[in-house]
């Protein structure tokens, strides 16, 4: 069931701009919208929240047009990078502050006896918010939306500040609370473990407009376009002609292809962990090329391959070790047809 | 050029800190000289100049007209910096630009303004119809503190405001409160300190505020004649020991206020300090 609905919004707001924003979340996803930083995308999430209004384009939530609704009227629950805690009031005050807009008293005060325990900071109810630490805060500011039960859950970087533990930590509770409570959460982040970790779909944002949208596993095994790979951290993006069946970079680089039905590739992309050194009989995409930069890393060895394109390719130390490279030797590496892509 | 070695140069070094510290010490000199013997001159006759009618009718006078002009400024100046911190447009840039005009006037200036508006207007003589009578009145000396002050305060306040992040607002807003209850409820309660500087700030330079009131409201003594301007006549009349005490007071407000406005850390400094002297 669509949720929240962009149709077409534009928006220009200082150094940010986003352009021709389209974007669809159904009731119960967890959203991640994966974009480097400064690239518009909390003044995206603030759009949605009601607290920009756009330059062009619609919001619809459930159908309804909310395009002109003041934020007070949205019940969207927004929790940013810095938590934004109300620093004059106490951790329950600051709890208890959207809740005395919607429920009784009492009512409210169960449901942050319940928010509390679950979130584990029943201890801190009389502190005040800059006596916490990061992921108390966050914990404080995830309890102060959730207790109004917003209909969507917007989440603005809610991981980038703090330290590697407490990030584990929230990503955790954030599953949880995804799955308790059925909330739908949208939540942008620059962060691709995150993406990775919690998404159930992902929309890739670059300079202001949404790249790709689909499923965590569409986007990540399938970018369709240089900006989504270039993004994605893919090392080994070709371009190249397509004919009938084999795709040609150069003289010596020609890959088999899918049948291209009625569409056309101009690139061809394959990670650089997929490439396998030696050859592999009957295979058409075999190939040699000469080793010129060698890159040791804690956890793998970084080649750089000249077969009239550079070609990166990601080794372990045993196997860097078992065929005794350096930079000048002529090496022989394949690529496993189904780790080919195309766009 | 020449490097001529190490000693040479540490001596400049010294020469060049001495300097800039003997220069400091000149000035406090220079500052608590003076200031100091107000005191020694004031304290004497203080007890009996305090019971003498005109200055009790100067510091009553001084109290009543910075009080309500204090009030106004708070009541305007928030408003106006609330808009000017949160609205970019061409309008806002305007609004503080002309807010800076009186900021950079003369006090007597912007007093002989106020004289020409209220005084030979078609305006002017209409207010004064209503009751609302300016020139040479109680009335005139707050007008013209209230004139003199209020862009002052707008500033402070305004950099009281823009500390208030707009996104503490979204947050606010995003939780069912709408934009009068999220600034009552959050923005007012965050800015307090800077405001209550603003506040205090206000009234000081209030109290001391000289050439303005002296052109729209004229030195008329036991009429409009609040403590600077008690001072003015004191001094000009010879009666020194009411003028000193009249200094005395207006020393110690100012000092006072200026170390509490210091003290709530506004995070702004006091760039203006008027122009009679007395501030």
């Amino acid at each position: 069931m669509v949720m929240l609905k962009l149709e077409n919004v534009s928006k220009r707001l200082g150094d940010f701009a986003i352009n021709n924003i389209n974007l669809q979340v159904d009731r119960g996803q967890y959203f991640v919208i994966l974009g480097p930083s400064g690239t518009g995308k909390t003044v995206l999430l603030e759009i949605i929240a009601g607290f920009h209004r756009p330059d062009q384009g619609r919001v619809y939530l459930y159908d309804k047009d909310i395009t002109r609704l003041p934020a007070e009227a949205r019940k969207m629950g927004f929790v940013y990078q810095d938590y934004m805690l109300f620093p004059h009031m106490t951790v329950k005050d600051n709890i208890l502050f959207g809740a005395r807009k919607c429920f009784p008293l009492s009512q409210a005060m169960d449901k942050m006896k319940r928010l509390v325990d679950l979130l584990g900071i029943g201890h801190l109810l009389d502190r005040y918010p800059l006596t916490l630490s990061g992921g108390e805060q966050q914990r404080v500011a995830l309890a102060r939306v959730l207790i109004i039960e917003p209909t969507i859950l917007l989440l603005d970087e809610p991981l980038s500040s703090l330290d590697p533990n407490s990030k584990e930590a929230l990503q955790l509770e954030l599953k949880r609370i995804h799955e308790e409570f059925e909330t739908t959460i949208l939540h942008i982040t620059h962060d691709f473990n995150e993406a990775i970790n919690l998404a159930t779909h992902v929309g890739v944002m670059i300079n202001g407009t949404l790249a790709q949208t689909g499923t965590a596993h569409e986007v990540f095994s399938h970018p369709n376009s240089l900006e989504v790979a270039t993004f994605l951290g893919i090392e080994n993006i070709i371009p190249g002609r397509y004919m009938d069946g084999t795709f040609k970079c150069n003289e010596q680089l020609v890959f088999p292809a899918p049948p291209a039905n009625g569409q056309s590739f101009s690139y061809i992309y394959f990670s650089s962990k997929d490439v396998r050194l030696g050859s592999e009989p009957g295979s058409g995409n075999c190939f040699q090329g000469i080793v010129t930069g060698i890159s040791l890393q804690k956890d793998f060895v970084s080649l750089s391959v000249d077969v009239g394109h550079q070609i990166r390719i990601k080794l372990s130390h045993r196997e860097f070790n078992d065929y005794s490279i350096s930079c000048g030797n002529k090496i022989e590496f394949h690529v496993p047809v189904s780790s080919l892509g195309f766009f | 050029m020449k490097n001529k070695g190490g000693f040479y140069n540490s001596i400049v070094n010294s020469a060049f800190r001495l300097s800039n510290f003997l220069v400091g010490i000149l000035l406090v000199i220079l500052i608590t000289a003076s200031v100091s013997l107000i005191f020694i001159r004031g304290i004497p006759d203080f007890k009996t100049s305090l019971q003498s009618a005109e200055i009790i009718f100067a510091i009553k006078l001084s109290l009543y007209t910075s009080l309500i002009s204090t009030f106004l400024c708070i009541v305007t100046a928030i408003p106006v910096a609330y808009y000017l911190a949160r609205v970019k447009s061409r309008f806002a840039f305007i609004i503080n630009t002309v807010l800076d005009v009186p900021l950079a006037l003369p006090p007597i200036v912007s007093g002989v303004a106020l004289l020409l508006l209220f005084g030979t207007t078609e305006f002017g003589r209409h207010l004064a119809s209503i009751g609302l009578q300016f020139v040479f009145t109680v009335k005139g000396i707050i007008l013209a503190q209230y004139f003199v002050n209020v862009p002052y305060m707008v500033k402070v306040i305004y950099t009281a405001f823009s500390s208030v992040s707009t996104r503490m607002e979204f947050v606010a807003r995003s939780l069912g409160y709408n934009q009068l209850e999220t600034f009552v409820k959050i923005t007012l309660p965050l800015a307090k300190g800077g405001i209550m500087a603003a506040v205090i700030i206000t009234w000081a330079k209030a109290l001391g505020e000289f050439g303005a009131a002296l052109m729209l409201a004229g030195a008329t003594r036991l009429k409009t004649e609040t403590l600077p301007l008690s001072l003015f006549l004191n001094m000009s009349t010879g009666e020194l020991s009411l003028a000193m005490a009249a200094a005395t007071i207006l020393i110690v407000i100012s000092v006072a206020s200026l170390l509490v406005f210091e003290g709530l850390g506004s995070g702004t400094t006091v760039l203006d300090r008027g122009k009679d002297g007395v501030w």
